[in-house]
């Protein structure tokens, strides 16, 4: 092992360490919050496999994110299965549909590629409401208490849901990590920095570009699966444009192409929000301020700018 | 080795080279002049599958590339520098020649043998390729192509705007590469560079082939129509 993977296992397991040990420490609130926290982030960590390493802008990642939350939720509303298969359920769903949607988007690229992911998320959406028999439509349904129960364990419980959340995160950046430290990952770079010398290479651009679309709608399934799951609501809100847009402004602020980025981006907007919209109404002007000088001052987010200026070594 | 026949490319509509045929031979350096605009990396993105032929077609080994997609082209030990190198600047240099060498599965023996051609890259592999000289850079972007193990190895003026000492670094590794018995096609404007190199000189102008020179002519009468097809 170089010294360089070394430091990075260490800082990515302290981080790992620190949100375990949270549990323990947080007030009620707070560990509401960062469970949701981390289970977003797991989300954001799937985008960033695309966005930050690979270099395609998605802004359709929402239909993969409701594809794990209504696989989930539908097979345990519709169809009575437990916990355990649903969580399966939508994750295979995900990347089902992220197979079919990379396959005809990536004959785009660039601005075409965002609009054809977009087109396919709003299509997404609106086959939810149209199907609102089953999904309930905008309202959404929730999953009852009695229902959110994996291997005998009450997945609504807050310390078990905290653990639930923390599980499905460390398996979201263990991923990544691995992923990016791969030769995988390494070719999805190279992509990202020159895609005809990728290929010049020898490398299939086209099936390394599939195969990025695919692992990240599984992450994001992934997590939209454990959202279902662990907060009980499923809902039309999360297959809108908005939650195709958050993680990006999370990857962004958090640092694209950082294995680090999404966590530190998610929580930055998450209470950002949460703080600002207790001082006043117009909360997302403070917001949108604190997001200007941000971008201003750390181009490359939080984690991309500790990287330039301290840690290249950082994943 | 490498065999272009009768080759028309251009963008678009716009044609630029015109019915090209040449032959580069294994263990041999064949460089490739003329002005600018008269097709020379054109020529080269033609062989690489990066421009499709609007006539003719090329050859390595007897395999049809013309008939591949890009990616395979390297698979049938083809290697590429264009020309600005264009590295893959988030890498490190290490990452970088990784990307090359994990591609066929060369491994450690061809990386081992790149870092030996330039030893300075050695001493940079933790580095970001970005962070690199323009030497450097240089370098970094032939070993990737040579941890290919290429049998052809094309070289889009490789030279260009280098000072001396890594200019010479590049000329002994394409010389290290002709030894290996790889074919190399170098496209050059140094009449001195031509003259140390080349064993086959093709002239191109106007995106016609306007002759070609063996290693003797090189030295001897035909020094003239040479130095008329180099410069801007």
């Amino acid at each position: 092992m170089t010294t360089d993977l070394k430091k990075s296992v260490i800082l990515h397991a302290g981080v790992v360490l620190a949100l375990f040990v949270l549990q323990f420490v947080l007030p009620a609130y707070h560990h509401g919050n960062m469970a949701r926290i981390m289970v977003l982030a797991s989300y954001a960590i799937g985008y960033n496999l695309l966005f930050g390493y690979t270099g395609l802008l998605s802004l359709g990642h929402a239909l993969f994110f409701a594809a794990g939350l209504y696989g989930a939720g539908l097979a345990m509303s519709q169809f009575g299965l437990s916990a355990g298969p649903a969580l399966v359920i939508g994750v295979v769903a995900g990347v089902v549909i992220g197979a079919v949607v990379g396959g005809l988007a990536l004959r785009t690229e660039g601005v075409a590629f965002m609009i054809v992911t977009l087109m396919f998320a709003q299509a997404g959406y609106l086959t939810i409401l149209y199907f609102g028999a089953y999904t309930r439509g905008d309202e959404g349904f929730v999953i009852a208490q009695t229902e959110r129960v994996l291997f005998g364990v009450d997945l609504s419980a807050p310390l078990v849901r905290y653990f639930a959340a923390f599980s499905l995160f460390c398996a979201a950046i263990l991923t990544c990590f691995l992923a990016v430290k791969s030769r995988f990952g390494r070719v999805l770079v190279a992509i990202r920095e020159n895609e005809e010398r990728a290929a010049m290479l020898g490398y299939d651009v086209a099936k390394y570009k599939l195969g990025a679309v695919v692992l990240s709608a599984g992450l994001s399934a992934l997590a939209g699966a454990g959202y279902a799951l662990l907060f009980g609501y499923v809902g039309a809100s999360f297959a809108s444009v908005q939650y195709s847009i958050f993680p990006l402004l999370w990857v962004l602020l958090g640092g694209a192409g950082t294995v680090l980025g999404p966590l530190v981006g998610t929580v930055f907007m998450f209470y950002l929000i949460d703080l600002s919209s207790g001082l006043t109404t117009a909360y997302m002007l403070i917001a949108g301020l604190v997001l200007v000088v941000l971008t201003v001052f750390a181009p490359q987010g939080v984690m991309g700018e500790v990287r330039r200026r301290m840690w290249r070594w950082l994943p | 080795m490498l065999k272009l026949e009768t080759v028309s490319a251009g963008y678009g509509a716009a044609q630029v080279l015109r019915g090209v045929s040449f032959e580069a031979h294994p263990g041999q350096i064949l460089c490739l002049v003329g002005r600018n605009g008269a097709g020379k990396s054109t020529t080269m993105k033609a062989i690489m599958g990066l421009l499709p032929l609007m006539e003719g077609r090329v050859l390595c080994d007897g395999a049809v590339l013309s008939d591949l997609p890009p990616h395979k082209v390297p698979a049938l030990g083809v290697g590429y520098v264009p020309q600005g190198r264009r590295l893959f600047g988030a890498l490190t240099v290490a990452e970088n020649l990784a990307v090359g060498c994990l591609t066929f599965g060369k491994g450690n023996a061809a990386l081992d043998e790149v870092l030996e051609v330039f030893p300075r890259l050695k001493e940079r592999l933790a580095q970001r390729a970005n962070t690199l000289s323009g030497g450097e850079q240089q370098m970094l972007a032939m070993g990737r192509a040579m941890c290919l193990r290429p049998k052809v190895l094309l070289l889009d003026e490789p030279t260009e705007g280098l000072q001396p000492s890594m200019v010479a670094a590049i000329r002994s590794a394409a010389d290290h590469m002709r030894q290996q018995g790889a074919a190399v096609v170098l496209v050059e404007q140094r009449l001195d560079a031509i003259t140390a190199l080349a064993d086959q000189v093709v002239m191109l102008e106007n995106g016609h082939l306007r002759g070609t020179l063996t290693r003797s002519q090189l030295m001897t009468e035909d020094r003239g129509l040479l130095e008329a097809h180099l410069g801007v």
